[in-house]
């Protein structure tokens, strides 16, 4: 196998593991949206994918939304730039942050046998397992809200994305803060790996019964 | 289920042919109507042209009954070519049937031979296993045979190593012995050198005694010498201070009578009593040196009396000698003290040495004890194989014994081969017997030398070997132990790593990062900050509405305070009320009107809600009705006033549908009314009045009428489809639209 023949074929796996971790991102994302309650039911419609029920929103504003930031974020994973998105619900009223959902992004380095995460080393993943390890995340998102408080006010959220220094930030982007919660509880939820990426999920939360002055 | 219409408008074209070809024969063709030619004929007269006429139209009849008659052949010609056309059909399905069993005849038959080859093949292979089997028979006898031997070889090399091992046991007693011998004799060696040394010692103790006494003397003679003079002197003192003394009285009485003063003469007299006084001392002084002296001398006449013993040890008198000697003695002492620290030093050593053979001893006598328990197993086990070996041979005398008698009975027919076996077998028999011997001999051998030694047969392993495993269990041992260390402290690592991972794992769920490396970005353009500076926007108008507010009360007060009277005229005149408007600040306004726009928003949103959930009810309803035409095989139409037509999926026409109503009462229950088309409802008549009208049961009517109608249509194309998207049903009768639940 030539050089350039090995460098194409594994710019075609990044760009197709990409793909799917983008892809993951955008379900995810609907999905989190849709059980938090940050918009209404009738916004979403529901979609067969990895093997479930998906609900994705129709409202045009938050798909656009989406659709911009999912691309960039793909800019970014496909140039090694980004190591975690972050959604965090926040209230509207007091600009408090309940919630956090934290993906991490590692790059797996299958050259050198030495990853950025720990899911280097192995043996290649198939379609069908990639598809299996998605589905238990969407699924653990929907259980998710056996145990996540209540969201009672009127919320709203952000996405963010943890760059390198060096990355390429378009003019649409600024500098954020990174929407921390104070002392929060969080959850380790599953991940995924494909061949050149692993992603892990965490969701970090604000018990307001520890810091609730009313009660 | 629906079925598609082009079966249905396939059999309605059929029909229309058939129909169109029934009508021919009742009708004249023009092709006939041209053939008959009345000008050809010139008629006489009136008869001739009446019977030409009456002729004419028998001719015609006749033609006609000629025409219908044709059409009929024609017919029954198609309906022959039709039967012929089956007949073909049949003909050729039965020769297709006759090809196919045709077919799997051959295929039976191919088969038979096949199975025919394989019953020859599977006997063939039956032959040649039964052979291999015959031939695996010989093998393992030949195998047994072998086993045999590497038995009585394995035996006979046990045999030689239990020799050898003996041998190594005699060998290492032998050296055992020695060792004990030689260490006796070096504890013998010891000992008489132990009390040489001890004599030695006592004689340099009390060479040294002397040496010390002689020492003594000698610096006693020498100051009993200068204690002689002394005394001498003092003696010679003494005399002078007598003579002086006497010289002193006679001068004290010259003086007496000489020297008036008496004082001078006392003093005299005192110094004389403290002469006297020291004399008395001195002489006290001289009497113990007298008898100083004495001991002396008579230390000296023994000294003296001893070394003239001594002087043949001692060559010479003289001190430097002795002190020579004494140096000399000193020197052999020492030298002797190093070889006794030398001695006592190698009696350690083999005193170590023995421990060490001790605890060899020990493991040898272990192994000795594991070697005789297998020894032992092992003639068990020879007992056990020399038992079997006995039943063998005597099983062997048995066959012998029926092949004599075979031999005896069958002598005709004696072949030369029974004796090659029986010749083989009186082999076989004299070898097993030698084999048992052997093993009678080896039980023998073995337990006699085993008894020979029960002591010291633990030796029977090389010193090299045993030093070699030592060195080799010290090594394990300390690897082990090392091992275990580095184990303890990679434990501690994980348990470290374990807390670092701990606490980096509340670290990423804090949702902390490096900020150095990291930049945290967000679109500018997101909906949280969308309803943010919609909300900054809102509190920032109404701050400014407010603060405009307080400066135009101020204001109003100022003017209220100057000019008292305006405030009727603001309230009640027109154009004062301009100025009340007036009164109000811009942002105001702007705030309302930034408000207007919100619920301007709001209202949209909800009404694309509506919308929304419009669709969802839209396609729920669909869903609904696709279900229930499926399921109950009826489109439901939900007309004006609470109607609601049912047309069944197997109805052959688009009109043949049943409306229904609620009840009076409204209470939920529905009556059947009408229906599409009437001669239709007139054909329901007994159904309706069975289920409905007797028993009151809409649903048993609509499922009776649906096997009804599904029995009609068994024999064509089964329903109709329904377009749900469209909400039309498509069927024989073409479409029918019905509207949609919107």
């Amino acid at each position: 196998m030539s050089f350039e023949t090995k460098n194409i074929r594994e710019n075609i796996s990044l760009k197709g593991s990409t793909k799917i971790v983008v892809e993951f991102f955008e379900f995810a994302l609907n999905s989190i949206l849709f059980q938090r309650a940050i918009y209404p039911p009738e916004d979403f419609k529901m979609v067969k994918k990895y093997g479930l029920n998906v609900l994705v929103t129709i409202d045009d504003s938050l798909k656009s939304y989406l659709k911009k930031l999912l691309t960039q974020v793909e800019v970014w994973i496909n140039a090694g730039k980004i190591s975690k998105l972050i959604l965090a619900i926040m209230n509207v009223e007091n600009r408090e942050i309940l919630e956090r959902w934290q993906f991490d992004i590692q790059i797996i380095d299958e050259e050198n046998k030495e990853n950025k995460g720990p899911g280097g080393g192995k043996k290649q993943r198939t379609d069908q397992e990639i598809k299996n390890e998605i589905q238990a995340i969407i699924r653990q998102i929907t259980a998710s809200v056996t145990f996540l408080p209540v969201l009672e006010d009127e919320c709203t959220f952000n996405i963010l994305a943890f760059t390198d220094k060096d990355a390429e930030v378009p003019a649409e982007w600024d500098d954020s803060d990174p929407l921390i919660i104070q002392n929060p509880e969080y959850v380790r939820l599953r991940s995924f790996s494909t061949k050149n990426h692993k992603v892990d999920a965490i969701v970090s939360y604000r018990l307001g019964f520890y810091d609730d002055p009313k009660r | 289920m629906s079925y598609p219409p082009y079966q249905r408008s396939a059999k309605k074209n059929q029909s229309q042919q058939s129909d169109q070809h029934n009508d021919n024969p009742f009708k004249p063709t023009a092709s006939t109507k041209s053939t008959i030619n009345f000008t050809a004929f010139s008629p006489k007269n009136d008869r001739e042209l009446i019977e030409a006429r009456t002729k004419i139209k028998s001719l015609e009849i006749s033609k006609d009954n000629l025409d219908l008659k044709f059409g009929r052949l024609e017919a029954e010609n198609k309906s022959l070519e039709l039967k012929n056309r089956e007949l073909g059909l049949q003909i050729e399905g039965l020769e297709k049937d006759k090809d196919f069993y045709y077919n799997r005849e051959k295929d039976a038959l191919k088969s038979l031979e096949n199975l025919e080859l394989e019953n020859i093949k599977l006997k063939q292979a039956a032959a040649c296993e039964t052979q291999t089997l015959k031939d695996k028979i010989r093998e393992l006898q030949q195998n047994l045979e072998d086993l045999k031997t590497e038995n009585l070889i394995k035996e006979n090399d046990l045999t030689r190593k239990v020799q050898s091992t003996e041998l190594e046991a005699s060998k290492l007693q032998y050296q055992v012995e020695n060792l004990n011998e030689q260490i006796r004799q070096q504890h013998d060696i010891s000992a008489s050198r132990q009390k040489l040394l001890n004599e030695t010692q006592q004689r340099l103790d009390e060479t040294q005694e002397k040496l010390n006494e002689f020492n003594h003397l000698s610096t006693q003679l020498d100051q009993i010498e200068t204690h002689n003079k002394k005394v001498q002197e003092q003696s010679e003192h003494i005399q002078e201070l007598e003579l002086r003394n006497r010289y002193l009285t006679k001068e004290i009485n010259r003086n007496k009578e000489l020297s008036p003063s008496i004082q001078i003469l006392q003093h005299k007299l005192e110094r004389a009593e403290y002469q006297l006084l020291n004399m008395n001392t001195l002489r006290r002084e001289a009497a113990e040196l007298e008898v100083e002296n004495t001991t002396l001398k008579k230390e000296k006449v023994s000294w003296t009396s001893l070394l003239d013993q001594e002087k043949d040890n001692i060559n010479s008198n003289t001190p430097y000698t002795v002190v020579k000697e004494l140096v000399s003695r000193r020197n052999e002492i020492e030298l002797l003290q190093i070889r006794t620290r030398s001695l006592e030093e190698q009696v350690r050593n083999k005193d170590l040495v023995i421990v060490d053979h001790e605890s060899k001893i020990k493991e040898l006598r272990f192994k000795y004890k594991a070697m005789e328990s297998k020894f032992l197993n092992e003639i068990e086990a020879s007992k056990g194989s020399k038992r079997l070996l006995q039943k063998e041979v005597e099983m062997l005398m048995n066959s012998l014994r029926s092949y004599d008698e075979e031999e005896k009975q069958l002598q005709s027919n004696f072949e030369p081969q029974k004796t090659e076996r029986i010749q083989n077998l009186e082999k076989l028999l004299a070898e097993y017997k030698e084999a048992l011997e052997q093993c009678e001999n080896k039980a023998t051998n073995i337990q006699p030398k085993h008894e020979e030694y029960p002591e010291f047969s633990e030796l029977n392993l090389h010193s090299l070997e045993n030093r070699v495993i030592f060195s080799n269990v010290n090594l394990f041992f300390s690897a082990v132990k090392d091992l275990k260390t580095e184990n303890a402290s990679l434990k501690e690592k994980i348990m470290l790593l374990d807390n670092q991972i701990d606490i980096l794992e509340r670290a990423v769920g804090r949702g902390e990062y490096n900020k150095e490396t990291i930049r945290v970005l967000e679109m500018k353009d997101n909906p949280a900050s969308k309803e943010f500076s919609l909300r900054e926007n809102r509190l920032q108008g109404l701050a400014t509405e407010n603060q405009d507010l307080k400066t135009k009360l101020k204001e109003l007060y100022q003017i209220l305070e100057n000019h008292p009277t305006i405030t009727l005229e603001l309230t009640e005149d027109n154009d004062s009320e301009k100025e009340t408007i007036r009164v109000f600040p811009i942002q105001s306004y702007l705030n309302l009107e930034e408000e207007n726009k919100q619920l301007i928003d709001q209202v949209a949103d909800k009404e694309k809600r509506m919308t929304r959930l419009k669709e969802v009810w839209k396609a729920k309803a669909q869903e609904y009705r696709e279900a229930v035409y499926s399921l109950l095989g009826y489109k439901v139409e939900f007309l004006e006033n609470g109607r609601v037509r049912l047309t069944s999926m197997y109805s052959e026409q688009d009109d043949h549908s049943l409306v229904f109503t609620s009840d009076e009462d409204n209470l939920g229950t529905m009556q059947l009314v009408d229906g599409g088309n009437t001669e239709y409802i007139k054909s329901l008549d007994n159904l309706i009045k069975y289920w409905v009208v007797e028993r009151g049961s809409i649903p048993c009517f609509l499922s009776s009428l649906t096997m009804d109608l599904i029995g009609k249509t068994a024999l064509g194309p089964i329903g109709r489809e329904m377009d749900m998207t469209s909400g039309r049903i498509s069927g024989l009768g073409g479409n029918q639209e019905f509207p949609t639940l919107e």
